[in-house]
């Protein structure tokens, strides 16, 4: 379990809340809100309140409901009582997450030489966080980042040193590979076996940029086809996702990176079977050999 | 000649004129020389046959006088054009507007209707589909084609039927010159002649020519002339065995 403790005097940090409670709630005594971002299915406990401690008997398979306003957890011998529940975005990886005022974490924490990890501070109206960061820094010695610039560091920190990305990096590799490898060959041997009727129509007076124009349409209509049932799965599974309470989330991005790897991949399988329809003979085919 | 510019009284125009034209495959030792001068005169409304051994340059002569490959020498007007003084695109207009097509393979279309593939020629010139299938479809009505028919993929329909949406598609936009390339070699006696029938009487007029390659001697009585062709020389034009000249433009009996 992982506690953020915000200053008590301004409560900066405390992200949104449900049921429009606000960080305020924590001016109670041993108030502390918990997050469901990472602590639903995780921190329960059990619905029923016999079962709950310290009437009931230990309790492992009886049904759990999440911790809601009003519960009390006990901490290193300190009780504390749920004030509100926050709703930070999930974590990657998911741990229980619980906000407290500095001086309540101050109490119900184990003492440690270093209890301040890091300060968060806002910067007043008009002030360019940038420029207060650098400021802090060359007061204080210690690194400052601006919000924009801590997301941009973390999701940098996770491309070089979390082996997922270079996964996930690896896998979409392969699969443009794959799917080009394949596509390619496919309109390759689909022009290909239809080479005889291209030139059949330049016979008949169908210009070079007809016949290209027809090898292209082909392609696109492979890839409008390809590219509706590849998003339409996706989107059916992330419906599926969703509704079984999985984190998922398809970004704008996506579907458009998607869509330009597919007309990428299309237009190289065109070109590459545009080949033999360019170099063709239509005298060759005339008499059915 | 029973040439119908006879019947008119217009004296025939030349339609083909090639003097001295040569045509070499490939380099040095792999070279085949499949032309070796041929002088050819064919006038319009004439059909003429082109007949003699296989290897003979045949199938070059012609693919040379459609515009389909180039000759190395000699002299070629067709229909007043010469190719080597065209650009391929104009050459390939000039196919689309001026000849049409007759191959031994049929070289259907597998996707399309019997109209549909009468009608390409029509769809490359930019006609409407509609217009374009409902014309290709009077040709093939008068090609003796039924409703049913003209809906077939050519997979469902007979050999015979085969050659005869090629030839709706060879003449459907009116060509001057239509090329046939043994046009009857895949049909059976009966097909065969029902095809020449049918080519004499909706694609042959007075301004129109005819060329068909054959080695099918069942045929030779449909020719005005006919060219024998021996090592890639034209080396004797003749007259066809004792053909009635009106015959076999008389409508066939079952239509
Ligand atoms: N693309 C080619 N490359 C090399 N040689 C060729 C090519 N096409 C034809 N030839 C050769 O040129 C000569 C004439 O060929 P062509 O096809 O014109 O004969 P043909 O009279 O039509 O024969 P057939 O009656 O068998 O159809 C032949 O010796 C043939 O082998
Ligand atoms: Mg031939």
């Amino acid at each position: 379990m992982q506690v953020i403790a915000v200053d008590d005097a301004t409560l900066t940090g405390v992200p949104l809340m449900t049921d429009g409670a606000t960080a305020s709630v924590l001016r109670t005594p041993d108030a502390v809100i918990v997050d469901d971002g990472g602590s639903s299915g995780k921190l329960d406990t059990p619905s029923e309140r016999a079962d709950q401690w310290p009437r009931g008997r230990p309790h492992l398979d009886v049904p759990m409901r999440p911790l809601a306003t009003g519960d009390e957890l006990l901490i290193n011998d300190t009780r504390v009582r749920i004030a509100g529940r926050s709703m930070a975005l999930p974590r990657f990886p998911p741990r229980p997450l619980l906000f407290t005022t500095f001086s309540t974490a101050g109490r119900i924490l184990l003492p440690e030489r270093r209890r301040l990890t890091f300060v968060l501070v806002t910067a007043a109206p008009g002030v360019d966080p940038r420029a207060l960061a650098t400021r802090i820094e060359t007061a204080t010695a210690l690194r400052a980042r601006s919000s924009v610039d801590f997301k941009a560091d973390t999701v940098r920190w996770m491309v070089t040193n979390s082996e997922d990305v270079g996964d996930a990096v690896t896998m979409l590799t392969i699969a443009m590979l794959v799917g080009f490898g394949v596509t390619g060959v496919m309109m390759f041997m689909f022009t290909n076996e239809n080479l005889k009727y291209y030139a059949v129509l330049n016979a008949m007076g169908a210009t070079a940029r007809q016949i290209v124009g027809m090898v292209f349409v082909q392609a696109a209509i492979c890839a409008l086809l390809g590219a509706g049932l590849g998003l339409g799965l996706c989107a059916i599974a992330g419906r599926m996702f969703t509704l079984y309470n999985f984190p998922f989330r398809l970004m704008w991005f996506a579907p458009v990176a998607g869509g330009a790897a597919v007309v990428l991949v299309s237009i190289g399988a065109a070109a590459l079977s545009m080949r033999p329809v360019l170099k063709m003979q239509p005298a060759s085919f005339l008499a059915g050999r | 000649m029973a040439t119908p510019s006879n019947s008119t009284g217009r004296p025939p125009q030349t339609a083909i004129r090639c003097v001295g034209v040569t045509k070499t495959y490939g380099e040095g030792n792999a070279a085949v020389q499949a032309l070796r001068g041929v002088d050819l005169e064919i006038r319009a409304g004439e059909l003429l046959l082109l007949e003699g051994p296989s290897g003979c340059g045949k199938t070059t002569l012609i693919s040379v006088l459609a515009g389909l490959m180039h000759r190395d020498g000699g002299n070629c007007s067709v229909l007043d054009h010469d190719y080597e003084q065209m650009s391929p695109g104009e050459t390939t207009l000039f196919r689309g507007q001026n000849i049409g097509f007759v191959f031994q393979a049929f070289n259907l279309i597998p996707a399309l209707t019997a109209a549909e593939n009468a009608a390409t020629p029509l769809l490359i010139r930019g006609l409407k589909r509609k217009a374009a299938v409902d014309q290709a479809g009077a040709v093939l009505k008068e090609l003796g084609f039924d409703d049913r028919m003209m809906r077939s993929l050519p997979a469902d329909l007979s050999g015979g039927q085969q050659q005869r949406v090629a030839i709706a598609r060879a003449m459907v936009h009116r060509p001057r010159l239509i090329v046939c390339d043994e046009p009857t070699s895949a049909l059976d006696r009966e097909s065969g002649h029902q095809v020449m029938e049918l080519l004499r009487r909706f694609a042959l007029d007075q301004d129109r020519v005819l060329v068909v390659v054959t080695h099918d001697e069942r045929i030779f009585k449909f020719a005005d002339r006919i060219a024998r062709m021996e090592d890639g020389r034209i080396t004797r034009i003749e007259n066809p065995p004792a053909r009635a000249p009106e015959a076999s433009r008389k409508p066939p009996a079952q239509s």
